[in-house]
C-alpha cells in the first residue's frame, strides 16, 4: 500500500476507534438532542395538530444545536496533544485528512441523528418521518462541513462554546431554511432538496480544503 | 547507505539548509541571519534559555511554521517528536506506535512494533492504555519509533530526554550515534547534554 | 531592481498615515454637509408620502444604512483576502477598522427597519428578507469582532488578523448563498415586506436620499480612516518596541 493510503486508513481507523472507546464524545450529542426533543412538548403544549406543524422546524434546530455541541472540539483535543502535528506532516494530503476526520464525526454523530429521525418524529406526532430523515441525511453532513471550518477557526480562541455558535449560526441558516422545507414536504420539498444536495455538493468540494488552508494558517 | 571516509561532505548535498533564516513570535524577534546546513552524520544540539526559540526552529525545520525572513531547504522526509509528541490516551501502546508509523507513512508489522518497545522497556506495557503511563513512560512510547526498521535520514526531536532516566538516556544517545554513524542526522534541543560519543555540533539561541 | 509601482508606497504606514491625515478633514466636511443637507431635506422640506405618511422618512436613513453595512463587509472581505495574499500589515489593519464601522451600520439598518415597521405595520420587528439578512449579517460582524478578540495575543495580532481574515472571507462566499436562502425562505412563507413603494419619488424625496447617501458614506469612510490610523500607530509602536535579539552558529 502506498504512503498516502497507509496513512489515510491509520487516520480513519484511529479517529473510528477514538469514538468507540469515548462514547461520551458521541453519546451526550444524541443525549442532549432526545431531553431538548422531550422539553419541546413540555414547553409549547401538547396539542398534537400544532406539534405536527412545528417539528420539521423544531428538529432541525436541535440538530444544529447538537452539531454546535461537539464539532468545535473537533480538533482541540489533537492540538492539545500535539498530533495534529503529526498528521499535518504525514504524505496524506491535508484536505483528504479533514475530511477523513469530519466523515468519521459524522458517522458518529449525524448518522445516528438520521437513523433516529423516525423516533424523534413520532415525539411530535409526525407519521412520515421520511422526508424529515432525507432532508437530515443531506443536512447533517452540510452541517458538519461547516461546523469543521468553524472548529478550525476557534483552534486557538480562549473562548467558551458561545463563540463557535456566534460564528456558525449565521453561515448555517441556508442548511437550515433548506433542511426544514426540505424536512415539510409538500411541494417546495423537492426544490429544497435539490437545494440543500447542491449546497452539500459546494461545501464537500470547498470545505476541507478551507479547513486544511485554516489549520496551517493556525499552526504558525 | 554507505558514507565515503574520504570525502563524507562533498559527497552528497545536505540533508537540511538553513538561509538566512529569521522568525519572530508574539511580535519578539526570535533570531536572525541565522545560516545552517546539515549532513548526513551530523547531530545538532541547539541550546538556549526557554523562550529563545528552539521549539520555534524546530517547528520552522518541519515546516509547521513559515519564518519572517529566509528559506528552510529539507532533502528528504524527515521524523519529528515534539515535546508534546501526539499520544492518544485511548490507544495502546502498540497500537499508537502502529498507528503512528502508518500515519507517517512508514507502516510497520507487529513484531517489528514489539521489537522497538523493548529497547524503551515498554514491551510489557504493550497493551496498555496510554491514558494509564507515567510521564517517563509516555516519553520513551514515544521514542520507540526510532528503534523501527524503517526510519527517515533526518530526525527532529524536541527536549527527547525531558523525564528519562539516566539508562535511558544512554540508550537514545547510542541509538543516536548508531544512526549517524549510518549516515542519518538530527537536530534535537535539550537541556542536559547527551552522553554521545560522535562530535556534536552546537548552537546557541537568544543572548549568549 | 526597478522601483514598484508607485501605489504601493500607500502599503507603508507613513505614508499611508499622511495619506489619511489629508484626506480626513474634507471627508468629515463632506460627512457633515451631506447628513445635514440631506436629513434636512428629507426630514422636513420633502412632501410626505401618499402611502406611508411621516413614518418613510426612516428611509432616508435606512436604505443608506444597509448599503454601508454591506458594502463595508465586502470590503473587509476584500481586504482580508488582500492580507492573506500579500501579508501587509495594512490590508489587515484596514478589515479590523471596517468591522465596528459595519457592525454599527448593520444595527443601524435593524433600529431604522425597526421604526419604520411600527406605524406601518403595528409591530416593532418584521421578519422581511432584508431585515432578516441585516440581522445574519450583523450577527457575522459581531462574530468576526468576537473571535479576533478571542484569538488575540497580546503584542502579536498575527493570529488574530488570519483567523478574522479566513472568517471574513467565509462570510463573503457564504453571503450570496445566505441572501438567497433568506429571500427563498421569505417568499415561501409570504412575510411582509419593507421598504419604498412603487409610487412616484418626488424630486425633493430623491436629492434629500441622495445627499444623505453621501453624507453617511462620507462618514463611514473617515471614521473607518480614524481607526485604521490609530490601529496602525498601535502596531507600529509595540513592533519598535522589542530589541533586536542575538542568535550565532557554532
Amino acid at each position: 500500500m502506498s504512503a498516502p493510503l497507509q496513512a489515510a486508513a491509520a487516520l480513519a481507523r484511529r479517529e473510528w476507534v477514538s469514538l468507540l472507546r469515548q462514547p461520551a464524545e458521541w453519546l451526550t450529542p444524541l443525549a442532549f438532542v432526545v431531553s431538548v426533543v422531550a422539553l419541546f412538548p413540555i414547553g409549547l403544549g401538547p396539542e398534537p395538530a400544532r406539534l405536527r406543524e412545528l417539528a420539521p422546524g423544531l428538529l432541525w434546530i436541535v440538530a444544529l444545536l447538537a452539531s454546535l455541541l461537539s464539532l468545535p472540539r473537533l480538533f482541540a483535543a489533537d492540538l492539545a496533544d500535539g498530533s495534529l502535528e503529526q498528521w499535518w506532516l504525514s504524505p496524506l494530503p491535508r484536505p483528504l485528512a479533514v475530511g477523513l476526520k469530519l466523515a468519521v464525526h459524522w458517522g458518529w454523530t449525524g448518522l445516528p441523528l438520521v437513523l433516529l429521525a423516525p423516533l424523534l418524529a413520532l415525539a411530535f406526532g409526525v407519521d412520515d418521518a421520511g422526508p424529515l430523515a432525507l432532508s437530515l441525511l443531506l443536512g447533517t453532513p452540510a452541517l458538519t462541513l461547516l461546523g469543521g471550518l468553524g472548529a478550525a477557526l476557534v483552534l486557538h480562541a480562549r473562548a467558551g462554546a458561545g463563540l463557535p455558535a456566534l460564528l456558525l449560526l449565521p453561515l448555517q441558516v441556508p442548511v437550515l431554511v433548506f433542511g426544514t422545507t426540505a424536512a415539510q414536504g409538500g411541494s417546495q420539498a423537492d426544490t429544497a432538496l435539490l437545494l440543500l444536495g447542491a449546497w452539500l455538493a459546494v461545501l464537500l468540494a470547498l470545505a476541507p480544503w478551507g479547513t486544511a488552508a485554516t489549520l496551517s494558517l493556525m499552526l504558525d | 547507505m554507505s558514507l565515503s571516509a574520504v570525502s563524507p561532505h562533498l559527497a552528497r548535498p545536505p540533508a537540511l539548509l538553513l538561509q538566512q533564516l529569521g522568525q519572530s513570535r508574539g511580535g519578539r524577534p526570535l533570531f536572525e541571519g541565522l545560516d545552517l546546513a546539515l549532513h548526513p552524520g551530523d547531530l545538532l544540539w541547539v541550546q538556549g534559555r526557554n523562550g529563545a526559540g528552539k521549539t520555534s526552529l524546530l517547528r520552522l525545520v518541519c515546516g509547521l511554521s513559515a519564518p519572517i525572513a529566509g528559506r528552510v531547504h529539507i532533502e528528504q522526509e524527515l521524523l519529528y517528536i515534539a515535546h508534546k509528541p501526539g499520544l492518544k490516551d485511548h490507544l495502546t501502546v502498540l497500537e499508537q506506535l502502529r498507528s503512528g508509523a502508518a500515519l507517517a507513512g512508514r507502516a510497520c508489522s507487529e513484531a517489528e512494533a514489539l521489537a522497538a518497545l523493548a529497547p524503551v522497556g515498554l514491551a510489557d506495557a504493550a497493551g496498555q492504555r496510554q491514558a494509564r503511563l507515567s510521564e517517563g513512560q509516555r516519553r520513551r512510547a514515544a521514542l520507540a519509533q526510532l528503534w523501527l526498521p524503517q526510519v527517515p535520514l533526518l530526525w527532529v526531536l524536541d527536549e527527547p530526554v525531558a523525564a528519562l532516566d539516566a539508562a535511558m538516556v544512554d540508550r537514545l544517545a547510542q541509538r543516536l550515534d548508531r544512526h549517524a554513524a549510518e549516515g542519518g542526522c538530527a537536530v534535537f534541543t535539550s537541556h542536559q547534554a547527551l552522553p554521545l560519543r560522535r562530535e556534536v555540533r552546537s548552537l546557541h539561541l537568544g543572548e549568549h | 531592481m526597478t522601483s514598484p509601482h508607485p501605489f504601493w508606497r500607500y502599503a507603508s504606514p507613513a505614508h499611508f498615515l499622511s495619506l489619511a491625515g489629508r484626506l480626513l478633514p474634507g471627508l468629515w466636511a463632506l460627512a457633515v454637509l451631506g447628513i445635514v443637507s440631506g436629513l434636512a431635506l428629507g426630514l422636513f422640506i420633502a412632501p410626505t408620502d401618499a402611502q406611508q405618511g411621516e413614518a418613510y422618512r426612516i428611509l432616508y436613513l435606512h436604505v443608506p444604512a444597509a448599503w454601508i453595512a454591506m458594502v463595508c463587509y465586502g470590503a473587509m472581505a476584500f481586504w482580508a483576502l488582500w492580507g492573506l495574499a500579500w501579508r501587509t500589515r495594512l490590508a489587515f489593519v484596514l478589515m479590523r477598522a471596517l468591522a465596528p464601522t459595519g457592525a454599527l451600520f448593520a444595527v443601524l439598518t435593524l433600529v431604522t427597519g425597526a421604526l419604520w415597521g411600527r406605524p406601518t405595520w403595528g409591530t416593532w420587528w418584521v421578519w422581511d428578507a432584508r431585515l432578516t439578512s441585516a440581522l445574519l449579517l450583523a450577527l457575522l460582524y459581531v462574530g468576526f469582532i468576537a473571535l479576533t478578540a478571542a484569538v488575540d495575543t497580546p503584542d502579536d495580532p498575527r493570529r488574530g488578523d488570519h483567523a478574522g481574515a479566513l472568517l471574513a472571507l467565509v462570510g463573503a462566499l457564504n453571503l450570496p448563498v445566505l441572501y438567497f436562502s433568506v429571500s427563498w425562505w421569505n417568499t415561501l412563507h409570504q412575510g411582509a415586506s419593507i421598504g419604498p413603494r412603487g409610487s412616484a419619488i418626488a424630486p425633493e424625496m430623491l436629492a434629500g436620499l441622495l445627499l444623505s447617501t453621501v453624507g453617511f458614506w462620507a462618514y463611514a469612510v473617515a471614521v473607518v480612516l480614524t481607526r485604521a490610523r490609530r490601529l496602525l500607530q498601535v502596531r507600529v509602536a509595540s513592533e519598535a518596541r522589542w530589541p533586536q535579539a542575538l542568535g550565532s552558529a557554532a
